[in-house]
């Protein structure tokens, strides 16, 4: 439970609060300064109707005890009516205002969240278990409970705060060390209070550790689908329920226990005030007995030390603002580490326009580690591809293929070794981003129209109806289409009304006309992983008998395991796993004459087709 | 009513039989709540005593304050800590019957209804509502109890104060108002919240994050969030400010109504016939009186929103309740099969669909054999392997194994003795020794086990992914996790389903769709053999491919199209009959030609 310490350190509070400061300035100047007004007449009617009401109570006395005339009464009485409208009218304009301020504010957050998960190129950044920690830490604070009620709580402790500093000021007027004794005691019980229910929402919404992460997916594995059919065949729901019970309570009980001890500390501390406070009214009435203090001012003083109360903490309010104070200092810091501006968006830079056509690539002596692992995934790899070539990639499971189609998009960078597309480094140089098109085997469902899901891949050409059709067509989508009633604008997700759910087929199709799209958007290499995985025997059929059409004009790599398809390519290699490079390279009749890895693993799927027999060879 | 009554029911029996003791400190919120009330008449008799000079009334009123304040404070904080801990706790008990309820339906088919799953994620969105539940039924009995009080408080100080209430009434109508348009407000944005949601996500994962890179699309998501966030948040303004807007008119109202009622109380106080006390208790108390009035809107609901995951849950109960009814079959399934599996007159529609996914398929799949069950995207092979398994249940017809309808067969008894690698397979974050080894629970922990099932799945390759091996914690965002790729994790599913030693029906649901030409053959070499030697059990090995290569060596072949069966045969005749079939695996062979 250690590493859970999202209530920060004092320090960063402090300098959080300062931050936040700045937030509500920038992210909405005009209505922050129109809620600091409202707040500021809410706190000083509050220490008015406090001196009005023992002013009325002096009055009162007179009136009745010295039958002076009631002229005064009724000035203090005025004083206490304005005093009350005007503080429901500035609570109204507060809440007016502080809507505004935090929606725009909620709106910032948001998005300054979102650019530091967009901001880096380098996706080992992203995969990084620190970085992406903290990363879904800072969407989670983001809209946790907590964190809005410390936005929206932010006028009102200011209130209540700015109150209890008048009222120690009003009650310096009877004795000056009572309000120092009075508000030291109330801070240093309200740091052992706040500490305690930090540390119990730390616990709870802080950081979540091992323990508690692991809980959390047992319970998710149990309710959604992905997982439903294993769990019943192999019967394993009541395993999975037994290891959430267990790991659920080795985090919780002794994280209840540790809380429960420092209770005592907790009760003791306000003892303690409950005696300073009372020991305080005591004097009040002892100076009142010994008519050293009148009762106007009795009154006054009861009603400014119950106030100084509001020094301590406030309720999950004040435990909302640290959150929201820690955020930001968070925030800001891998902001800041990723260069971006703190509180501002960076600059959206308008896609440049690619001129088509088909570019030539090489890859000479990279090798490349993934941050888990400790063996390199390729070594000393070198391959040149000339423009307009088709070339295929094959290996057994988990030979690096899948990495190095990454490295040339320019999502990693190399140990070592160079790699070049149309002679630039796609990792560092802008000007190379969107040469390379890829079909991951784990594309994205955008929950987003169809016309969205094809031409994100238009790369600025996503407005030409002509361009999308073609790449819907080539990529076998028609039949989506159709299924769509032709509706280029058909959400592709049931969660929104009208939507349509597609099949795994059917989002396979997509996925490569989006990648079939980019290329008349300007990509000049297309690669294609595993682009037929869920489609059927018509289908995969259908799309590699134009692959060559498709292909043209641009250089494409092919991965797949179905050698079938692979031979269409003018030039295959096989990539050794165990080496970590190109083992075999040359045309399929070249590597099957060759007799190694590939013409080994070619004849083996053959044979398959061959022992069948039946078909007779004409 | 009575729906309510079980609601309330399941919400006590829930909290207290969770945590009996803090259940009951949960009382001291509201508790500590009525004390602060009793503030005004402290003051209002230390103001008294000094203004006649009464010291033992001035003494006695500031103990009585510094007492109820201290209890306040220290009932609020326990009462908070109880809170917290109650919620949290009492969540994770309803978070539990939640997963244990939806794992526990035999069936699978509530999961792929839409609505169904969004009601479980509201109710698991909920559960920290749930844990409070208690709470808020507590509260809601407070506030009224404190309305109460407070009417009763201000008609015995002076029944002028009564008059308080119509200026607050407003306020009644106002929060009530001002509840509606928020909700609406909600209502509107939710599809641009979920649409935020998503994208968001989009932002932060790194497997969305290679397209997002690669196409360029980061500051074109970026622009969409934007836009998808303002238009999250628009409806909710709007309704914030309208409600803001109207708060002014009754909040000024009040203040109105109550200065009014103050000068009223103050000429008489000129008379003497009001205490300087009563005045300052009546400032008091109206403070008081805008919260109470306020807060018992907000609090009834509260109470309301929590009924309603009540309610959700009480579904979820009736839900589970009747799924199970349907599963009551207790006959003790064969340990060997003589005859086989016989499909009769067999259809399964999706709820909502327009169309069967099977109609009327009769088929024998005879003891010890190997089939093999082809078609394309969409012609009902998943339907009828998860029909087979017993995770739906037939529209209509029956399957019977040996001659026993599935539906009087114990289910359970059933699942152990099949086993299966679905095409979806389920990419298990555990240590890979209990992702596989889950496959035959009893042996989850059993080393040599887990080896030689992963052996038998052609899937000792997988090891050199492990680094710390079986030991190794699959998944990145766990510590020292790894990441697998897309046949290695399909080879650790097949794994699994080799951990069962001696199914009865053994399906493989395009097993190899991810796998390389070595591994596919090898795994189909090692199946057939091992669907040869279990013939003495009369086993059945169903499979369900794409790819032909590996379909010839089936005893039978089924070809589903549309839902029906329309060819049924060894390799040969199917060839020979030169149907759907044939030219498939026509288009296929050429491939390799």
């Amino acid at each position: 439970m250690t590493d859970a310490q999202d209530s920060g350190t004092r320090r960063e509070r402090i300098s959080g609060y300062g931050d936040h400061a700045r937030m509500l300035c920038s992210v909405a100047p005009g209505w922050s300064t129109t809620c600091l007004i409202a707040t500021a007449l809410r706190a000083a009617c509050s220490i008015l109707t406090m001196l009005a009401v023992g002013q009325l109570v002096g009055a009162l006395a007179r009136v009745l005890v010295h039958h002076e005339p009631t002229g005064r009464l009724w000035t203090w009485f005025g004083v206490f009516a304005g005093a009350a409208i005007l503080t429901q009218l500035a609570s109204a304009v507060l809440s007016w205002g502080a809507a505004r301020v935090n929606a725009a504010y909620r709106v910032r957050v948001d998005e300054l969240v979102a650019e530091v998960g967009l901001h880096p190129r380098d996706l080992g950044r992203l995969e990084d278990e620190e970085f992406a920690l903290s990363l879904s830490t800072l969407a989670d604070n983001s809209r946790h409970w907590l964190f809005r009620f410390g936005l929206t709580g932010t006028w009102e402790l200011l209130a209540a705060k700015l109150t209890a500093l008048g009222s120690a000021a009003i009650v310096l007027t009877w004795r000056w060390w009572v309000p120092l004794v009075l508000v030291g005691c109330i801070l240093a019980v309200s740091r052992v209070v706040a500490g305690w229910i930090d540390e119990l929402l730390d616990g709870l919404f802080g950081r979540p550790s091992t323990e508690r992460g692991r809980a959390n997916y047992m319970s998710a594995l149990m309710i959604h689908p992905e997982a439903a059919k294993e769990i019943r065949l192999f019967g394993i729901a009541d395993w999975l329920q037994r290891r959430y019970s267990l790991l659920w309570h080795s985090f919780e009980t002794p994280f209840w226990r540790a809380s429960h001890r420092k209770l005592t500390l907790v009760v003791g501390a306000l003892v303690v005030e409950a005696a300073v406070v009372g020991g305080a009214l005591a004097l009040l009435a002892y100076d009142a007995y010994h008519g050293h203090v009148s009762a106007a001012r009795v009154t006054t003083y009861v009603l400014a030390i119950l106030g100084l109360e509001a020094f301590g903490p406030q309720g999950d309010v004040q435990s909302g603002l640290v959150r929201v104070a820690v955020f930001l200092r968070r925030l800001f810091a891998t902001r800041r580490d990723l260069g971006l501006p703190e509180l501002t968006l960076g600059p959206v830079a308008a896609p440049a326009k690619r001129s088509p056509g088909a570019v030539g690539l090489e890859i000479r002596d990279v090798t490349f580690t993934y941050r888990t692992r400790d063996e390199p995934t390729l070594r000393e790899l070198t391959l040149i591809v000339p423009a307009g070539q088709s070339l295929a990639v094959v290996g057994v499971n988990g030979a690096g293929k899948s990495t190095l189609m990454k490295l040339l998009a320019g999502l990693y960078r190399p140990d070592s070794g160079s790699i070049r597309v149309d002679g630039k480094d796609p990792f560092t140089d802008e000007t190379c981003h969107g040469e390379v098109a890829v079909v991951f085997q784990d594309f994205v469902h955008y929950p987003l129209p169809l016309r969205d899901n094809v031409g994100f891949g238009a790369m600025g050409r996503e407005d030409e109806q002509a361009l999308l059709d073609e790449a819907l067509h080539d990529a076998a989508g028609t039949e989506v289409l159709d299924r769509l009633e032709g509706d280029w604008e058909a959400v592709l997700s049931k969660e929104f009304e009208g939507g349509t759910e597609l099949s795994a087929g059917q989002w396979q199709r997509i996925a490569l006309a989006r990648a079939l799209a980019s290329v008349g958007g300007g990509a000049g290499v297309l690669v294609l992983d595993e682009p037929t995985a869920a489609l059927d025997v018509r289908a995969e059929a259908e799309i590699f008998d134009r692959f060559l059409a498709m292909t043209r004009g641009v250089t494409t790599i092919l991965v797949s395991h179905r050698l079938s398809t692979v031979r269409r390519a003018e030039r295959i290699v096989v990539l050794d796993g165990t080496a970590g490079r190109i083992s075999e390279d040359g045309s399929h009749e070249d590597l099957m004459a060759r007799g190694g890895a590939y013409a080994e693993m070619f004849t083996l799927q053959a044979s398959r087709f061959a022992m069948a027999g039946g078909t007779p060879e004409s | 009513m009575r729906e309510t009554i079980r609601k309330l029911a399941l919400i006590t029996r829930m909290t207290v039989r969770t945590d009996p003791w803090r259940s009951l400190s949960a009382l001291l919120e509201p508790i500590s709540g009525g004390l602060q009330m009793l503030l005004g008449l402290w003051l209002k008799m230390i103001v008294d005593g000094a203004m006649s000079g009464n010291t033992s009334r001035i003494y006695f009123g500031a103990i009585a304050a510094a007492l109820s304040l201290y209890l306040y404070w220290t009932g609020t904080l326990l009462g908070n800590g109880a809170r917290i801990a109650l919620s949290e706790r009492v969540g994770f008990a309803f978070d539990h019957e939640i997963a244990r309820l939806t794992a526990e339906i035999p069936s699978i088919e509530h999961l792929e209804r839409a609505e169904y799953v969004d009601q479980l994620q509201i109710l698991r969105q909920n559960r920290g509502a749930l844990g409070g539940s208690l709470n808020s039924l507590l509260n809601a009995l407070n506030v009224f109890v404190n309305s109460i009080t407070v009417i009763i408080a201000l008609a015995a100080i002076d029944p002028r104060l009564l008059l308080l209430l119509c200026g607050a009434l407003p306020a009644v109508i106002g929060s009530r108002l001002r509840l509606r348009w928020n909700k609406q407000g909600e209502d509107e944005s939710a599809a641009a919240g979920r649409l935020t949601r998503h994208l968001s996500g989009l932002t932060v994962d790194p497997v969305a994050g290679m397209e997002l890179r690669v196409f360029r699309l980061r500051d074109e998501i970026r622009r969409r969030l934007q836009q998808s966030v303002r238009e999250w948040r628009a409806p909710v303004i709007r309704a914030t400010a309208k409600g803001a807007s109207m708060k002014i008119a009754e909040d000024a109202g009040f203040g109105l109504v109550l200065s009014g009622v103050l000068g009223w109380l103050l000429v008489g106080a000129a008379n003497g016939a009001v205490t300087a006390g009563t005045i300052v208790l009546a400032v008091v108390i109206s403070r008081q009186l805008q919260g109470v009035v306020v807060g018992s809107v907000y609090q009834l609901t509260h109470l309301a929103d929590t009924l309603r995951s009540a309610g959700r849950m009480l579904w979820l109960i009736d839900h589970a309740t009747e799924a199970q009814a349907s599963y009551a079959g207790t006959v003790e399934p064969p340990t060997r099969l003589r005859h086989g599996i016989h499909l009769e007159n067999v259809s399964f529609s999706y709820s909502g669909a327009d169309r069967p996914s099977l109609s009327d398929v009769t088929l024998d799949l005879p003891a010890g054999s190997v089939v093999a069950l082809v078609g394309e995207n969409g012609a009902g092979k998943t339907t009828l392997i998860t029909l087979l398994a017993g995770l739906y249940r037939p529209t209509s017809g029956r399957i019977l194994i040996d001659g026993t309808d599935l539906a009087d067969l114990d289910i359970e008894g059933w699942r152990e003795r099949s086993s299966a690698a679905f095409q979806d397979y389920s990419k298990f974050e555990f240590s890979a020794q209990h992702a596989v080894g889950v496959g035959h629970l009893p042996a989850r922990d059993d080393e040599p086990a887990v080896r030689r099932a992963l052996t038998d799945a052609s899937a000792d390759d997988v090891h050199a992914a492990l680094p710390d091996g079986l030991a190794t914690q699959l998944g990145p965002t766990w510590e020292g996790g790894v990441d697998l790729s897309g046949g290695q994790w399909q080879k650790l599913a097949l794994g699994r389903a080799m951990m069962r030693r001696d199914p009865l029906l053994l399906v493989f649901d395009e097993p190899t769709s991810a796998l390389d030409a070595p591994t596919e053959h090898a795994l189909f070499e090692r199946y057939t053999a091992a669907a040869r030697a279990a013939t003495d059990r009369g086993a059945i090995t169903l499979l369900v491919t794409h790819r032909f290569s590996t379909v010839r060596s089936a005893d039978l072949i089924v070809v589903l199209e549309d839902g029906r069966v329309t060819e049924v045969g060894p390799h040969g005749d199917l060839v020979r009959t030169g149907r759907t079939y044939a030219d498939l695996y026509e288009i296929q062979a050429q491939g390799y030609r």
